[in-house]
């Protein structure tokens, strides 16, 4: 039930710095326990390293002695210490790691096409990168059945953007449809059809806090409830405490 | 190539095996070990710096507080984890990447303009002192990986983004972007024959 992302695949991102902190923090969880994990990070780190070395060039004139100066009036740290802020960068978002943790679980019942809302594509592509490059986003996968989506979710744009490859349409006149569960009901965030290729990048207002749904509906509608069956849903042990917007 | 030429031979092959003896002695408070160490690594900063955060005043008030972190948490490194060369780029990144996602404008920015600056350009201001035959084996490393590892490589290493920006920037799924940047980086430690 748990399908949580496995961690070791999150080695390549991390020697690369590619991690928002949240991911970051986990892995490093992860990292400490990991043996196997560590070896390569280890390796991969100074592949990367490499990466770095090519890039160097001559350091301004003045730089040395303000980095002697410095030196001279600056404590080291006693060893055996690990401080926050380099190495171990810790940026404490606690509600991060359950959020990414909890796999939520959702059918896709495939079937027809309906449009996007008509966003401009613009405007669309710019809030879509906003929510999914904000430094507190995270990608929740939601899988079923009928195939694996992800969700971006962004506490601080109070938005999520839904992310799918390769889906199948929804049936002629029908459109899928993504619901929250909030205190027990589920609330409708927004409706979704991938593109001609498959893929969808939709954003919809609202982070959820614990079950995620999808539903095939009649395209053009509000439905007020899903369209039941939707099973097999499982439920995420997320909280709302735990997952609420900063 | 003048000036670059003038300063190839204070920077020494990537061996790094000086640079591990005066990390010890800068963990042990030496001063001078440590104005040694920075004539070594100090180009590798500055260099990662200016390549990630782009802006040259930026980057180098960046690489200066890198390079003080060093001084700082020498008598932390652990040399059974990784040299100090590794060490040193390792911080050197994360602090750069730190500061190009510190502020909400810039990153608005980068994203707007992620299609153009993908590829790491040369900077026309930084006199480039790297060794030819190491810049090269880099590229001729770089070369050895797929078109797409190359780039979700390079556009989370020099680019400084996240894999999820890198996902939306190269419309790919988050776990394609993931699984390629690692394997990427396994073909290229293989490619480098690098050790931890």
């Amino acid at each position: 039930m748990n399908d949580a992302p496995d961690p070791h695949t999150l080695v390549g991102p991390y020697v690369l710095d590619a991690l928002p902190p949240g991911e970051r923090d986990l892995f490093e969880d992860h990292l400490s326990r990991c043996p196997e994990c560590q070896a390569e990070a280890a390796e991969l780190l100074a592949a990367a390293a490499h990466l770095g070395q090519a890039t160097a060039v001559v350091p301004p004139a003045a730089l040395r002695a303000q980095v002697l100066t410095e030196v001279a009036r600056t404590r080291q740290v006693a060893p055996g210490r690990r401080p926050a802020g380099v190495d171990g960068s810790r940026r404490s978002r606690p509600w991060v790691a359950p959020l990414v943790a909890a796999a939520m679980v959702a059918v896709l019942a495939a079937v027809g096409a309906i449009a996007l809302q008509a966003d401009h594509r613009a405007d669309r592509a710019e809030e879509l990168a906003a929510v999914i490059s904000a430094p507190d986003a995270q990608e929740v996968e939601v899988s079923g059945e009928g195939g694996t989506m992800s969700l971006v979710v962004s506490p601080s744009h109070g938005s999520s953007v839904v992310v799918a490859d390769g889906m199948a349409p929804p049936p002629e006149g029908k459109t899928y449809a993504l619901w929250f569960d909030e205190d027990g009901v589920m609330v409708l965030h927004g409706t979704f059809a991938p593109d001609d290729d498959g893929s969808v990048r939709t954003r919809v207002e609202g982070v959820p806090v614990d079950v995620v749904g999808v539903t095939v509906e009649d395209a053009g509608t509000t439905p007020a409830e899903p369209n039941l069956p939707l099973s097999p849903w499982a439920s995420s042990d997320l909280t709302a405490s735990r997952c609420q917007a900063p | 190539m003048g000036l670059a030429r003038r300063h190839l031979r204070s920077v020494p092959a990537t061996g790094g095996g000086d640079a591990d003896e005066l990390l010890a002695r800068t963990a042990r408070g030496d001063a001078e070990a440590f104005a040694a160490l920075y004539d070594l690594v100090s180009p590798t900063v500055v260099g990662i710096a200016r390549r990630v955060v782009r802006d040259p005043h930026q980057a180098d008030e960046v690489a200066q507080e890198v390079l003080l972190e060093v001084w700082r948490l020498a008598p932390t490194h652990d040399r059974t984890k990784g040299s100090c060369r590794t060490w040193v780029a390792t911080i050197a990144h994360r602090r750069a990447v730190d500061r190009v996602r510190s502020e909400q404008a810039e990153r608005d920015r980068r994203v707007r303009d992620a299609e153009r600056t993908g590829a790491p350009d040369p900077d026309p201001v930084s006199t480039p002192v790297t060794r030819e035959d190491e810049r090269q084996e880099v590229v001729a490393a770089l070369g050895q990986l797929t078109d797409l590892q190359r780039q979700t490589i390079e556009l989370a290493y020099y680019g400084g983004y996240t894999y999820a920006q890198v996902a939306d920037i190269l419309e790919l799924p988050l776990g394609t972007v993931k699984t390629r940047i690692r394997d990427g980086m396994i073909r290229l430690r293989d490619a480098l024959e690098v050790g931890a």
